[in-house]
């Protein structure tokens, strides 16, 4: 776990390691049965080009689980992830790169919130958001 | 002519800010390790030395943070109160999520008995570069067996349309 999970040191601006993935086929329809998620354009090629794209797409899900990775994996068991927001800005086609990034936006003793986004390799935004990760310490707040 | 996608009958059959479905899901040490296997998520509480499902994940261990998308009756294709798409006279063009926000009062954990109440929150239409845009937001609550809230959320889906292209049969 690193140093900076103590809440005591968690400072604005400070980037959490990031979490990549290249979504292939057989990731999309794992994930579509593990999210009971069975929308065609994730795994129905002819469907897809119908829709005008070239493949298809990777679910929007699944770049949402990137971005908590980014914080579940940077700060372990020192509380739990309390709030996520995920808005999608662009699909991303399968076999592309994908890579979740995190910084600290603010922190206290109580909880900190943390900017997160999806950038494909052109360094596009394609999902954008943030989270909130309460510290179980926080009297009052620990989670049951 | 002016046309509008969200109608007063399409209010009506989204009832608006009433709980309009409720569905009750079991959560399994199988669903849970599927899921976090399947989202490459292997740090948190919710992973197991198997690199498949093993099915023996504790009970009251918590599931990674994203699985309350898994326990959405709209995507799980439970949800049938979206009939009215089906009476819109243009051809679609396309769809999907705007957004996604949860809050959780605690973690879903495996051998919670979760119901998930659905309520539509709004409705409305914009006009966007692939042509109407018609967004309908959704919010889950989801309860435990003793009817304690454990998280809510709120879901966007866009779905647009060529209005200059009439259809019988929008489906």
């Amino acid at each position: 776990m690193p140093a900076e999970t103590d809440a005591r040191v968690v400072v604005a601006g400070a980037a959490l390691a990031p979490v990549s993935r290249t979504p292939s086929p057989r990731d999309l329809v794992r994930f579509a049965h593990a999210a009971n998620d069975y929308a065609p354009l994730h795994y129905d090629q002819d469907y897809a080009r119908e829709r005008g794209f070239s493949r298809v797409i990777v679910h929007g899900f699944l770049k949402a689980t990137m971005m908590s990775r980014v914080v579940t994996e940077w700060f372990g068991e020192t509380g739990w992830l309390a709030e996520l927001r995920t808005e999608y800005r662009r699909p991303d086609l399968v076999g592309e790169e994908l890579t979740a990034h995190g910084t600290i936006r603010e922190a206290n003793e109580h909880e900190t919130t943390i900017d997160l986004w999806v950038e494909s390799t052109s360094g596009e935004r394609t999902a954008t958001g943030f989270a909130v990760w309460r510290w179980n310490h926080t009297k009052g707040t620990q989670e049951t | 002519m002016d046309v509008h996608l969200v109608t007063d009958a399409v209010r009506r059959e989204l009832r608006l800010g009433e709980v309009c479905a409720r569905f009750r899901y079991a959560v399994t040490a199988n669903d849970v390790e599927r899921f976090a296997l399947a989202t490459g998520d292997r740090s948190g509480p919710w992973a197991t030395p198997e690199d498949y499902v093993s099915g023996r994940l504790p009970a009251g261990a918590p599931a990674p943070p994203g699985y309350y998308l898994a326990l959405d009756p709209y995507e799980r294709g439970d949800l049938e109160v979206e009939e009215y798409l089906t009476r819109i006279p243009y051809r679609p063009t396309g769809g999907g999520n705007a957004y996604n926000h949860v809050r959780y009062a605690r973690p879903i954990r495996v051998g919670d008995d979760i119901t998930v109440e659905v309520s539509y929150t709004d409705a409305y239409e914009k006009d966007g570069r692939s042509g109407r845009l018609l967004f309908r937001v959704r919010q889950n609550v989801y309860l435990d067996a003793r009817g304690a809230i454990v998280a809510e959320s709120e879901c966007c889906h866009i779905r647009s349309y060529d209005l200059s292209e009439e259809v019988a049969d929008a489906r």
